[in-house]
């Protein structure tokens, strides 16, 4: 199977994605829809049919027929640099955990 | 906080200085597309040689951040019980220190704490959602395959939660096992004698298990992913097509992932669901799937039991889901949650086997009378419920003394071999000696629920002893350890030569 979007579609890179949840369409519908468009489903608590969807992603499901809901805005972005932990942090850590067994060389 | 691959990979070649009697650092075969090295601990305690094993891996979808640090950290914990023998404490669940030492000397552990070292990268360094890993796809600026849809099961059949679009966050690649990082999962799977394995995911709070394509049946054997049109992505699942299972192993399935969810909830009340893959969407070529139908696909190979954990819960934001701020609380849900898996794949008698004997063939009669026999009957199966249920506690009750133990093992190498054997007898003599043990271990043991199944086993015990081994079977067959055994068995005439 070939891939749905063309080249010059995806060429320029999204730089924001938004989750999205399809309303006032039939769950099973909503589901091969998105499988269909090969769209990054995430589960929801709520049992929606929950996506990762870019703009482009977004006007084909409207295209479609689906009524989009928009639920946040997730630019495309390193992971925040504050949940990273640092080599002194990742090192310190350890070195506390394993802190009195006996480890090779007697320490 | 969230480990760099750089850090994790530290921590796994730190562990193996350390420690190395009790951790081997193995670099695997492939490099990942990135050229990055990848590396799994091998962890044991003890001697002796070859061993059962459970594969634990992580981080095969990248921005599924929790469960590389969370395996790494499991890989500390069980270091620092089994040392300083001290109990593993995971909120309110405890996993005792004699529990511990047990998994480890009677089991080989691997743990691969990040399948996909390029992705997990890139999302710390240019995009925090990014799922696949980073093959760049020829012909489409679309980068990545899932490798959780890559492996040789039903791969290449685009359905659900599959596809065979470059572009999809769910592409299966160009072809089964085409991906480096998933041939170093299939290269463990290879090498080891893996009993169980688990692939760790994020996020939803499911233990999950096969089948991810159709759903289960255990009425047609005839109907087998081997004989499914597969490979070409134009094929498809038929309709009607349900995927056979034997009972035994729906039930083992079933539970072990209770247990599992049992052992998560205690930690902090967590409700983990277990349900067949299928349930959550159709896959095809997970590495759970590829796991288990490995021995169905290829006799010859050791059946393995394939599981998917979903760690953490369903936020209404999907960052935080899949990366929360403070993971600390998910990542005790999930070290639970491996750690129950570990308990649950000892096997008690194989390990007294192991300790005494230096190996466990000869209790291979025991094993296939449990799955073959036993596993058939409502009451059989109870029976060996109730033996899973005590053979933890007894187990450690039974190592901790010199003496029980080789009582212990005396009796099943005198039994186990003559099990599956028509004409053998299990003798007064041998009733007498295994109800004397089991009163010994009562008294060890303080639970009152497992002083009551031991009541019941040492009753059966006293009504059998001197008949024949099938009728010992067959009575366990029939009649439920609640229940009364009825008088319908005969003592049988010994025969003039007993068989060992």
């Amino acid at each position: 199977m070939a891939s749905r979007r063309t080249k010059t579609q995806t060429t320029q890179a999204p730089t924001v994605r938004f989750e999205a949840t399809l309303g006032a369409t039939p769950y099973a519908k909503a589901i091969i829809a998105a499988a269909a468009l090969d769209l990054d489903r995430l589960p929801d608590s709520k049992g929606k049919v929950k996506l990762l969807v870019s703009a482009d992603d977004a006007r084909r499901l409207l295209e479609q027929g689906f009524e989009v809901h928009l639920t946040a805005a997730v630019p495309v972005a390193p992971l925040a640099q504050n949940l990273v932990m640092s080599d002194a942090q990742a090192t310190n850590w350890l070195e506390q955990q394993v802190k009195g067994i006996r480890r090779k060389g007697g320490r | 906080m969230y480990r760099t691959v750089r850090q994790i990979d530290s921590a796994t070649n730190l562990l193996s200085l350390f420690f190395p009697n009790f951790f081997t650092r193995v670099r695997l075969p492939e490099t990942s597309v990135e050229g990055r090295a990848v590396y799994a601990l091998q962890i044991r305690a003890g001697g002796g040689g070859a061993r059962r094993a459970v594969f634990i891996a992580g981080g095969t979808h990248a921005r599924e951040l929790m469960n590389p640090d969370a395996i790494i950290e499991l890989a500390i914990d069980l270091v620092m019980s089994y040392s300083n023998g001290t109990d593993i404490r995971y909120g309110a669940k405890t996993f005792t220190a004699d529990e511990v030492k047990l998994i480890l000397e009677a089991m080989d552990i691997w743990l691969l704490p990040c399948v996909n070292p390029d992705g997990r990268n890139y999302v710390m360094t240019v995009d925090d959602m990014w799922r696949k890993n980073r093959r760049d796809n020829p012909g489409t600026s679309c980068d990545g395959v899932d490798l959780n849809r890559n492996a040789d099961v039903v791969w290449g059949v685009a359905q659900g939660q599959t596809s065979c679009s470059p572009c999809a966050e769910v592409y299966c690649g160009p072809s089964a096992f085409s991906e480096p990082e998933g041939r170093n999962v299939k290269y463990v799977l290879d090498t080891a004698q893996v009993v169980s394995f688990v692939d760790v995911h994020s996020y939803s709070e499911l233990i999950l298990y096969p089948w991810g394509h159709a759903p289960t049946q255990s009425t047609d054997p005839t109907q087998r992913f081997t004989g499914l049109p597969t490979g070409t992505c134009t094929a498809s699942i038929p309709t009607g097509y349900a995927e056979y299972m034997p009972p035994s192993d729906v039930r083992r399935f079933q539970t072990v992932a209770h247990r599992i969810v049992d052992d998560i909830a205690a930690v902090r009340g967590r409700h983990y669901t277990p349900e067949t893959s299928l349930t959550l969407y159709p896959t095809t070529g997970t590495q759970g799937d590829y796991a288990y139908a490995r021995h169905i696909a290829n006799p010859g190979l050791q059946k393995t039991y394939g599981f998917t954990f979903e760690t953490g819960p369903s936020l209404s934001d999907a960052r935080e889901s899949f990366h929360p701020a403070d993971p600390t609380l998910v990542k005790r849900d999930a070290k639970a949650a491996m750690l129950a898996l570990l308990q649950q794949s000892v096997c008690a008698i194989e390990l007294i086997g192991i300790r005494l004997f230096g190996a466990s063939s000869s209790f291979d009669a025991l094993r296939t009378v449990r799955d073959n026999l036993l596993a058939s009957t409502a009451a059989g199966r109870e029976w060996i419920a109730l033996f899973e249920r005590a053979q933890f506690v007894l187990l450690s009750a039974v190592t901790r003394d010199a003496k029980l133990l080789k009582a212990a093992g005396d009796l099943l190498q005198q039994i186990a071999p003559s099990v599956g054997t028509a004409d053998a007898m299990f003798a007064e003599a041998d009733a007498q000696r295994a109800s004397a043990l089991l009163k010994k271990l009562r008294a060890k043991v303080k639970i009152p629920a497992l002083q009551r199944d031991m009541e019941v086993v040492g009753q059966r015990i006293n009504q059998l002893g001197g008949r024949s081994m099938q009728q010992v079977i067959e009575s366990l067959m029939r009649h439920k350890p609640s229940q009364r055994k009825s008088g319908t068995v005969k003592k049988a005439a010994a025969p003039a030569i007993r068989r060992r």
